[in-house]
């Protein structure tokens, strides 16, 4: 549409000139002249009266004829389930761009190996040639604005004349010179962290209130030192908060108690990013609820006090499981309701800390704390409190128990996707000490030449044994994932099978990881059908390779997980599978081999199995079972079964399998512990069974 | 041809769009979800239908060909019943009850179905966009131009001027038809 031109006449307009003069088409200065029109002109007033909506929209608007909302619980039960997929499926946005178009060197730093992207930039670990250190780079996308560039570098500057132990310290600002296309790529240098994000560490563990206490002080005095320089932050949020690893830490606690009690060494990530991204942006990046305060939400202009709402719900996350504002409220800007204090969802927070978390999570800005100092001085009294030796009637442990309903929350599984975003944060880690700058082979890339061509046996010898890595059982690998923590664990034996399969990615890989180790991992077999990096995961109770459907799975051999002390191992849908002899009985309780090519239970009336699937294979004998006084599943539909009666004795509560009532029926009415078959209530099955003849009442062959 | 490239679905294509992004997922998640239970899925079932056309959403959409404003919303309806359709089929083993099934068997009142379809996401966008408005902005355009009050009774109640109504309800308007014009458009 073209720009309405100012009538001649000075009367009355048309609807359309109404319009666009409401919408601000029209120029500024004749505002007042139309606003003063509208109010004195019958005519043109009932114009702008009926601009409208359609009469439908706004009754959809209403809910008319339409169903009371459903609650909210499902709703965040609905969006928390998209997020996951969308995060689990959704490829990094700047992957393809991220190796595109630019040089290895920026100023005096050589870029070694792409770490992560997100939000602003791309971020790699370099070299400074100069000072022969290891550095982050962060390089801020050419996509955004040139005057978003010149802020963001403005607060880079600003950022980088501060030096505190609990803020990312910047090393250097600078912007690489316009090559031919004209456009200057803006960056900085970083240190180079170890650890992993508070996101991560929340993930898989409970931290004690004292520790909860000694992260909140050190959050609150990198914000103090940042507010007192004119920064806000704007997007204080547990992914931007990062544990560095205590020197001396190992990588794998003795106990998981341990790793708890040690307090880390907070900083400060990825200041100032967060313009252009809006306080909505959470669920699109991490799959996590806005930590943003309302104000900020609204667009208004923000002070230090958006980051001490943002700190507020961090600590009131860590303290409950939950955020004060649950996400949907949050986005619907329902910010009339005041958060349960955090005593009545965690009765072991001291009284003095949970009052302080929950005044900075008020949504006016003039009833929070004015200061992220004063803060720090609350949280670091708290901790001297907490650190004296119990009174007689005091509590000697503050450990925090979730109440029963809140360990799911904090405990989600680890999707290798979030710790892609832990890279996108600035922080890169590294395993190399710091001054082995030589030692660089980023032999975990894909881009390696090294690696893609695992063949090269001749040529490898040839090599230094830091790049010998053609045998992906490698020690030298072995012992680099080793020592990595569990996060980092699973995103190495992720990318190695992405290197042997190629045709696998590593990011639809997902596994939950606990302080000791990688417990669970899940595979697509459509894709992978080399296991052998998994088996260096040597806590994993659960191993996830099934194919999408009946026939579409690749993995035949699963040797890899002999050694592994598995409880369950899912494998269904794998057609070339046939031989299950080599996996670990010991612990194991669950096994799915539907759809493989198994043909016998041999081997197997050793294991104390509770759940056993093997729908549509060629097994025909269930003898082997009869010692397994465990099994209380058996799914066995589709197989050239004729005999049930090994079954009997067993305490079997659930059973799926073609069965015939004249032949069946007898062996089956004997085991009494039986409640369904075929997921119908035993005497409704039978029933059935009598009116439908002698072919069993099916279920779907797929359960 | 479509030639603005403000449009909800151009900017998704846009990657970096992340507002846009986030108000598509809460629209379309909420929007189907509320539909599909109203269909008689249980929670459960209902939770994993909208999951499943996540998947298929995001693995298409970045191919998706965009023609015009109604394509979209029957793309996505056809993958919504469809996803139904397979549900109700594969419950329907499982003895549920048989209206269940049977809401998805015929097509005879497919076209009031997709209409309702539709309603059910409209009713969302309020919920999305409300928060990016001061609340007398807000209050302005819903009294007026939803609840369908006079503008100066309105102005009157908010204590703002008259220009202020119409400027409210005009700008969040022109949102609507630009923004959403997939589910605001016939």
């Amino acid at each position: 549409m073209s720009l309405i031109e100012e009538p001649i006449r000075d009367s009355c307009y048309s609807k359309a000139e109404i319009r666009a003069m409401l919408l601000g088409h029209l120029a500024p200065q004749d505002v007042q002249r139309h606003e003063h029109h509208l109010s004195v002109c019958p005519r043109c007033a009932s114009l702008a009266e009926s601009i409208g909506l359609d009469s439908g929209i706004a009754s959809c608007f209403l809910g008319e004829d339409l169903p009371p909302p459903v609650s909210e619980n499902d709703l965040e039960d609905v969006l928390a389930r998209v997020c996951r997929i969308e995060q689990a499926s959704r490829k990094p946005v700047t992957k393809s761009w991220s190796h595109l178009d630019l040089p290895e060197q920026l100023g005096p730093y050589h870029l070694k190996e792409f770490l992560g992207s997100g939000g602003m930039g791309v971020v790699y670990r370099a070299e400074d040639t100069v000072l022969n250190r290891l550095v982050a780079i962060k390089v801020i996308k050419t996509g955004a604005d040139a005057e978003t560039r010149a802020q963001l570098l403005n607060e880079a500057r600003a950022l980088a004349a501060v030096r505190h132990e609990n803020v990312v310290t910047v090393y250097f600002v600078g912007e690489q010179p316009a090559d031919d296309d004209g456009v200057a790529t803006p960056y900085f240098a970083m240190e180079l962290l170890e650890g992993q994000t508070l996101r991560d560490y929340m993930t898989s563990s409970r931290p004690s209130v004292e520790w909860i206490i000694q992260v909140g002080r050190q959050i609150a005095a990198g914000l103090a030192v940042v507010h007192d320089a004119g920064i806000v932050h704007r997007d204080i949020k547990p992914g931007n908060i990062w544990l560095e690893k205590l020197k001396g830490e190992t990588s794998q606690p003795a106990s998981p108690r341990s790793s708890h009690d040690a307090i880390p060494q907070v900083k400060l990530l990825d200041f100032g990013l967060a313009h252009q991204v809006s306080g909505l942006s959470g669920i699109r990046r991490a799959g996590t609820p806005a930590y943003v305060a309302p104000e900020q939400i609204r667009g208004a202009d923000v002070d230090a006090r958006a980051d001490i709402f943002s700190l507020g719900c961090v600590l009131y996350e860590l303290c409950t499981g939950q955020l004060p504002y649950p996400e949907l409220k949050r986005l619907g800007a329902r910010w009339d309701l005041t958060p349960p204090p955090i005593r009545t969802l965690n009765s072991d927070v001291p009284t003095q800390l949970a009052t302080l978390i929950e005044k900075m999570v008020i949504v006016d800005p003039a009833a929070r704390p004015a200061s992220a100092r004063m803060i720090q001085f609350e949280l670091t009294n708290l901790a001297t409190a907490s650190n004296e030796p119990p009174t007689v009637t005091g509590q000697s442990d503050l450990t925090v128990e979730f109440p029963a309903s809140a360990p799911q929350k904090t405990r989600l599984p680890v999707l290798s996707a979030s710790l892609l975003l832990a890279a996108i944060a600035i922080a890169a880690i590294s395993l190399l000490n710091s001054n082995s700058a030589t030692d660089f082979h980023s032999d975990d890339h894909p881009a390696s030449p090294q690696q893609t061509a695992p063949s090269m046996t001749v040529l490898a010898i040839q090599l230094p044994p830091a790049t010998l890595s053609s045998d992906v059982l490698d020690d030298a690998w072995r012992e680099k994932v080793l020592s990595k923590p569990p996060q980092l664990q699973l995103n190495e034996v992720l990318q190695r099978l992405a290197l042997l399969n190629p045709k696998f990615d590593w990011l639809q890989g997902s596994g939950w990881v606990e302080p000791y180790g990688v417990i669970r991992i899940t595979l697509d077999a459509d894709t992978i059908s080399d296991l052998r990096p998994v088996q260096v995961l040597d806590n994993l109770r659960v191993v996830r390779c099934r194919g999408s459907a009946p026939g579409t799975g690749t993995l035949s051999d699963v040797t890899p997980l002999s050694t592994l002390p598995l409880e369950e191992l899912h494998c269904r849908n794998n057609p070339h599978l046939r031989d299950l002899s080599s996996v670990p009985l010991k612990h194991l309780n669950f096994l799915d081999a539907s759809f493989t090519a198994l043909e016998t239970l041999e081997g197997f009336s050793e294991a104390r199995l509770t759940q056993l699937k093997i729908t549509g294979t060629k097994v025909s004998d269930l003898s082997p079972l009869r010692t397994m006084k465990t099994l209380r599943r058996l799914n066995c539909v589709g197989c050239p079964i004729s005999d049930f009666t090994p079954l009997i004795g067993l305490p079997l509560r659930q059973l799926h399998a073609d069965v015939q009532a004249d032949r069946d029926q007898a062996v089956l009415r004997s085991i009494k512990t039986l409640e369904t078959i075929n997921q119908i209530p035993i005497a409704e099955f039978w029933k059935k069974l009598a009116e439908t003849g002698s072919s069993s009442p099916s279920t779907e062959l797929d359960d | 041809m479509q030639t603005t490239s403000l449009t909800l679905l151009h900017r998704l294509c846009q990657i970096d769009e992340s507002d846009a992004w986030d108000r598509f997922v809460r629209l379309y998640s909420i929007g189907i979800y509320s539909w599909v239970r109203r269909q008689g899925f249980q929670h459960e079932d209902a939770a994993d239908i909208v999951q499943d056309i996540f998947v298929t959403l995001l693995q298409k959409l970045p191919t998706f060909e965009h023609e015009g404003p109604k394509s979209f919303r029957g793309w996505l309806w056809t993958i919504t019943r469809n996803k139904c359709r397979a549900r109700a089929r594969q419950r329907k083993l499982e003895f549920v009850p048989a209206e269940v099934c049977d809401g998805f068997a015929g097509k005879d009142d497919e076209p009031f179905a997709e209409e309702e379809f539709r309603r059910h996401l409209i009713s969302q966008i309020a919920t999305v966009i409300k928060a990016d408005y001061t609340p007398d902005v807000w209050q302005a355009f819903w009294q007026h131009a939803v609840e369908g009050k006079p503008a100066s009774a309105v102005a009157k109640t908010l204590g703002i001027n008259l220009w202020a109504v119409y400027t409210a309800k005009a700008k969040i308007i022109a949102r609507l038809n630009e923004e959403f014009a997939d589910l605001v458009s016939d």
